[in-house]
């Protein structure tokens, strides 16, 4: 069962302008998301089934991951 | 006239006298409200070279057509005025409920004037209209004041007062408001304490009227919708602005004792989450929020309360000074609020000084006794003190670092880290180069609101100089003050990641003009360049040499931390500069060309 | 039916309050408004919101019959009836029922609407039934 990613607002740009997209479990947060072209360090936060973790969280089966970036900023 | 209260209220303090005149039609065309009413007011009615604390200056607060109203975030307040920290233009932006209040009292802008005899208070409960005799107030707190007030009148009264620091003019001194929103930056509490105004308390009953009520109630549901659908939300909600603080610290963006590193060793115990477990107790909201960034917090260990901090607080306050301690972090907060002083100055200020102290360019001598060590939490809340009431050291560390490393000279001009005189906020820039250059011509010195485009340094690559990331910078120079403008929050956008073209229809529902976005930034630019041409009219040699950037960034690399042995070329800061120069259409030394004056159609504004 | 609320997730912001107004009277004015966030700081720094628990005794009082029941159970005032008399004001236990004069020709209340729900970024309230949450 594949893990599915969300990213936030401006952060769909790198996924075709999609919200949402599967993830096959086994590789890490920062692995994935700069595969799509996304910087690492420019994601603020990573939330995994509503708990805050770190991008070097390994992806499992069935996770609903959310990665927020502040493009806009503070 | 729809969208508006409709009545700009003038109030002379010099005699005692008050004016309403209708909001212009023409003015609300060409400039909205909120920091667009506050630039022409100021260009038009404050004579050139007026003493920034003298009877001349006047301050203009002022709210936008979303101010008061069902859209997310209405209730920013602008706070225009000439100012005494940088003898150029001031425009704070204060949350809270005040500037929807306003709007209910029938107004869109005050403009405060002259110089009243004796402390007073300014009383607004719809169309009646007092100065009281504030003497008894004058040398109180801000908390104590507010209390008072609200113990008296009611919680439907809106409270804007000045503490000690506004009174003795500090020149960063901010005005306090909501028991911990304030017009922070640039001294618009020492402009009010220099007219001898202690407060304003205002009480209103009225409605706004809109163009298109039912299409302003859906617009503005929309908006509501939208907010409360985001990806985002609960985690804004939960921690505000400290959401960033473990971020800053992970690329290098956190100011760290005095802004010598961008990561701090006792980042953990001052981030977001932390904090939230360990002393917030409720969110507080801005009116009309969805997402309060707001967090209440309560210190055991000092047995008070604070709103905050928030991430600009613990940046300044915080890593800055050495302190990993959250609760003393707040408390610090607390102190800089009740005193009504700038946290973001002070905490710079305060952090030059440790830095002189540590170098030994100041002894115990200069420090009255204190051991002003980075970390010592005593002797940061004796200066926060000490600053406010102009004593010993702090009366130097009042005039802000630009002033205060002059005075002291011995190199320490090289650590003092502002731009124009504005003492910079949160966010290290070593090697960032848009938010570098974002700094260094943002309309009011070393702020970080106008246009944040750090994450930009970090998608294209942190040391690049091109072109692109300079037009990155004038488009949110463009576009984000424009909610300020408004009378509204950008961070609904910027957090939430909102559609922002649902504003529009909100916009034409309340007004009924029909205003796109691009139309909206062209009146940014308009702005923009407005505020240039006041700092150069106020300031003789005004140029491009006002826009370099702290010498720490080009000359003095952190020793440790993500951004360890990086800075920006001088040469490349000078990239910055022409490139962005050329973009904006001004000449090389900085200033709009008159052909760029004709073309934003300002020939008839600044004449 | 009725609106419940959980005061400590209230932030303040007042949204609610416009957003009842506009329905309400079709104005944007909080003072018009039929619930009341009572604001404690800065000590002990917390929220208390009122709201009409629709039990009717304002209604039981109106000696006009101004204020009647829709088919939700909502208690609302028929602003035609309503003469202004205040009896209604002192029988409510929340102090959400209104009449000021100068604000408006009547007496108002939550007519159960539900606009503050739609706009309350926290969820701090809600509308559910009354037997459900009592039990």
């Amino acid at each position: 069962m594949p893990a599915t990613l969300r990213l936030s607002g401006p952060l769909r740009d790198f996924n075709g302008g999609k919200p949402e997209l599967q993830v096959q479990p086994g590789r890490t947060i920062r692995e994935v998301i700069t595969d799509l072209g996304i910087v690492p360090e420019t994601i603020a936060v990573v939330v995994v089934n509503e708990e805050q973790q770190t991008k070097d969280y390994i992806f499992q089966e069935g996770d609903v991951v959310l990665v927020l970036a502040i493009i806009g900023g503070g | 006239m729809n969208g508006y209260a409709g009545r700009i209220l003038r109030v002379n303090l010099t005699n005692g006298t008050f004016t309403k005149e209708p909001t212009p039609a023409a003015l609300a065309r060409d400039f909205i409200g909120g920091r667009g009413f506050g630039i022409y007011l100021l260009l038009k009615e404050v004579p050139q070279g007026a003493d920034p604390l003298g009877p001349e200056n006047k301050i203009f607060i002022s709210s936008g057509p979303i101010s008061g109203m069902l859209i997310p975030g209405g209730g920013k307040c602008d706070w225009t005025t000439k100012a005494p920290l940088t003898g150029g233009y001031a425009s704070a932006s204060m949350g809270g409920h005040f500037t929807a209040e306003m709007r209910y009292a029938g107004l869109d802008s005050i403009i405060l004037e002259g110089v009243s005899p004796k402390p007073v208070t300014l009383f607004i409960d719809d169309d009646k209209i007092e100065l009281r005799d504030a003497s008894d107030l004058w040398g109180k707190n801000t908390f104590m004041v507010e209390k008072q007030f609200k113990d008296k009148l009611g919680e439907e009264y809106q409270i804007a007062v000045i503490g000690p620091g506004g009174e003795n003019m500090v020149p960063y001194a901010c005005v306090n408001h909501d028991y911990g929103r304030q017009a922070g930056r640039g001294g618009v509490g020492a402009v009010m304490g220099s007219k001898k105004l202690k407060a304003i308390v205002l009480h209103g009953t009225k409605s706004i009227p809109v163009a298109d009520p039912a299409a302003y109630r859906k617009a503005g549901m929309a908006l509501y919708k939208a907010c409360k659908e985001a990806d985002g939300l609960k985690q804004w909600t939960s921690y505000g602005t400290t959401q960033v603080v473990s971020w800053c610290d992970e690329v290098g963006a956190l100011p760290t004792r005095n802004f010598s590193a961008g990561s701090f060793e006792g980042a953990s115990t001052l981030s977001g989450p932390y904090m939230r477990e360990h002393i917030v107790i409720t969110d507080k909201g801005c009116f009309g929020c969805p997402c309060p960034c707001g967090k209440y917090s309560r210190m055991k260990k000092y047995n008070s309360n604070v709103e905050g901090p928030e991430y600009e607080t613990i940046g300044l306050c915080g890593s800055n000074l050495g302190i990993a301690d959250i609760e003393s972090v707040a408390q610090a907060n607390l102190l800089c609020d009740d005193l009504g002083i700038d946290t973001i100055s002070a905490g710079n200020a305060i952090g030059w000084a440790m830095e002189c102290y540590e170098k030994g360019i100041f002894t115990k001598k200069d420090t009255d006794g204190l051991d002003l060590k980075f970390g010592n939490v005593e002797a940061v809340f004796t200066m926060i003190e000490k600053i406010a009431r102009r004593e010993g050291l702090g009366a130097l560390l009042s005039e802000g670092v630009k002033r205060a490393s002059k005075k002291v000279g011995q190199g320490t001009e090289k650590f003092a880290i502002h731009v124009k005189g504005m003492e910079q906020s949160g966010y290290a820039t070593h090697n960032a180069t848009a938010m570098l250059l974002s700094y260094m011509t943002c309309d009011v010195g070393a702020h970080h609101n106008r246009a944040w485009a750090i994450t930009y340094d970090l998608q294209v690559g942190r040391e690049l100089v091109v072109p692109e990331k300079v037009a990155r910078v004038i488009w949110l120079q463009n576009f984000r003050p424009m909610f300020d403008v408004l009378g509204g929050c950008r961070l609904q956008w910027v957090e939430l990641n909102i559609d922002r073209d649902l504003y529009v229809p909100a916009l034409e529902a309340i007004t009924g003009i029909h205003r796109s976005w691009e139309d909206l930034e062209m009146v940014g630019a308009r702005i923009w360049n407005l505020t240039r041409l006041y700092w150069a009219r106020e300031n003789e040699g005004f140029g491009r040499s006002w826009d370099l950037p702290p010498a720490r960034f080009y000359e003095d690399a952190p020793k440790s931390g993500p951004t360890k042995g990086q800075i920006t070329k001088f040469e490349d800061v000078n990239k910055l500069l022409d490139i962005y120069y050329e973009q904006r259409g001004w000449t090389s030394n900085g200033l709009p060309t008159p052909a760029t004056i004709e073309s934003l159609g300002l020939k008839a504004v600044f004449a | 039916m009725r609106l419940y609320v959980d005061s400590s997730k209230c932030s303040g912001c007042n949204a609610c309050r416009v957003a009842c107004s506009l329905n309400l009277f079709g104005e944007n004015n909080p003072k018009k408004a039929a619930l009341v966030i009572e604001p404690h700081f800065p000590a002990p720094g917390v929220y208390r919101v009122r709201v009409c628990t629709q039990c009717g005794d304002c209604a039981k009082v109106c000696p006009t019959e101004a204020i009647k029941q829709d088919e939700q159970g909502a208690y609302f005032v028929n602003y035609a009836d309503c003469n202004l008399c205040e009896a209604c004001v002192p029988e409510c236990p929340e102090e959400v029922m209104f009449v000021r004069a100068k604000l408006a020709d009547t007496a108002w209340k939550c007519n159960l609407c539900g606009d503050c729900v739609a706009v309350c970024g926290t969820s701090a309230l809600w509308i559910a039934e009354i037997e459900a949450l009592a039990a």
